[in-house]
């Protein structure tokens, strides 16, 4: 009887492993997506998160980018000179109280995306493909974070920065594009979340 | 992987300690001038600890009342920035206990001055407003207008002349 049983089940437990490792092997194009899209958003970083522009010098004057914010959060001084990172100094000056919440959420959201890219990293290397869903979940916080840091940029137009920085120069204008980083978030969230949708389905072959 | 990520904490615990704020001194060089300069002028008291080693070219301001003041500057956009608007000087009130190289060709809109490598330190944290009629596009003065300008002050420890100005930049800007 025991014989018969193995006999009968054997043809479909090895169906069943097949379907499961055809559809493992369909999962590897989506963390290998993801991983180059948060890639991509470190680079990205270096554009501005928030930025001055003006009339009379071609392109941006002064900016936050990704980075300073990230590293201003970090550190909690948003006071060191400007560099190559971005002048999160200047406008800490004029605009404390936009500035503080835009490193909080400069460091909240990077910190995620790295936690992002790392599991990606894994998930490529060790095909721990169970990491989709941690990371979508991670991915999604940091697209939050990074709108709540675009409002938090956005919002130094209400400060006095126009008037006393650019003299009322009408031309002058508070610029951010945080908003860019969010929507590419949004993009490896969503290769993650199909990715964790076809991981269960896979896993759910073998019950 | 175990190792990156450790490398990558270890980079941003590097990174923490750097920010936190070790008193270090400061040596403006053509390119970092700018950008220290009006951070001094921003947050002075994060230099009140350091000792700071500049060039820049002596300037004899004179309030309304007729009062000198001899200061350390550079030639650079209004609110140390934005190119929008007049121009300014940037620097310091120099204080020296031994008398500073006198400012020449004062009106002329040229690098052609004194030009001075000065070691020291700010004074305090404190600026002095100083009141002064406008200048008007051509360089000449507008008794009519006023205007108010900030300095701090610096407590100059020495001071030497430089010949060869060439290299330095008299308008500076980011």
């Amino acid at each position: 009887m025991a014989k018969k049983q193995t006999a009968g089940s054997a043809p479909g437990q090895s169906k069943k492993l097949r379907s499961y490792t055809a559809a493992m092997a369909k999962l590897k194009p989506f963390p290998r997506i993801a991983f180059a899209v948060c890639a991509l958003l470190c680079l990205i970083a270096f554009l501005p998160w928030l930025c001055i522009y003006n009339t009379d010098i071609p392109g941006i004057e002064i900016k936050v980018s990704g980075w300073n914010a990230f590293f201003c959060g970090l550190t909690g001084n948003l006071t060191v000179p400007g560099g190559v990172f971005g002048n999160m100094d200047t406008f800490n000056y004029f605009a404390p109280a936009s500035c503080k919440p835009l490193a909080l959420f400069g460091l909240l959201a990077y910190a995620l995306l790295l936690a992002v890219l790392i599991m990606n990293g894994i998930m490529l290397s060790k095909k721990a493909q169970v990491l989709h869903l941690p990371a979508a979940i991670l991915g999604l916080g940091a697209a939050v974070f990074t709108v709540l840091g675009f409002n938090a940029a956005n919002s130094v137009n209400n400060s006095n920065i126009l008037v006393e920085y650019c003299q009322s120069n009408p031309a002058c204008s508070v610029e951010s594009y945080a908003i860019i980083t969010a929507i590419l978030l949004i993009v490896a969230v969503i290769f993650n979340v199909i990715g964790a949708v076809k991981f269960f389905k896979a896993r759910a072959l073998l019950q | 992987m175990k190792k990156a990520i450790s490398l990558l904490l270890a980079a941003m615990l590097c990174l923490a300690c750097f920010g936190c704020g070790k008193t270090r001194d400061y040596v403006l060089t053509e390119d970092t001038f700018f950008l220290l300069m009006t951070n001094m002028q921003y947050y002075p008291e994060q230099y009140l600890e350091s000792t700071l080693e500049f060039d820049c070219f002596t300037y004899e301001l004179t309030d309304v009342n007729g009062k000198s003041y001899i200061c350390g500057v550079r030639k650079s956009s209004s609110e140390y920035g934005c190119t929008c608007g007049r121009d300014t000087i940037i620097g310091f009130l120099l204080h020296s206990a031994e008398p500073l190289p006198e400012p020449r060709n004062q009106s002329a809109d040229n690098g052609d001055k004194t030009w001075v490598h000065l070691t020291g330190r700010l004074q305090s944290a404190e600026k002095t407003e100083i009141t002064i009629h406008s200048y008007l596009p051509d360089g000449s003065i507008d008794p009519s207008r006023n205007e108010v300008i900030s300095f701090l002050s610096f407590e100059v420890a020495s001071c030497d002349l430089i010949e060869d100005a060439s290299g330095l930049q008299y308008y500076v800007i980011k």
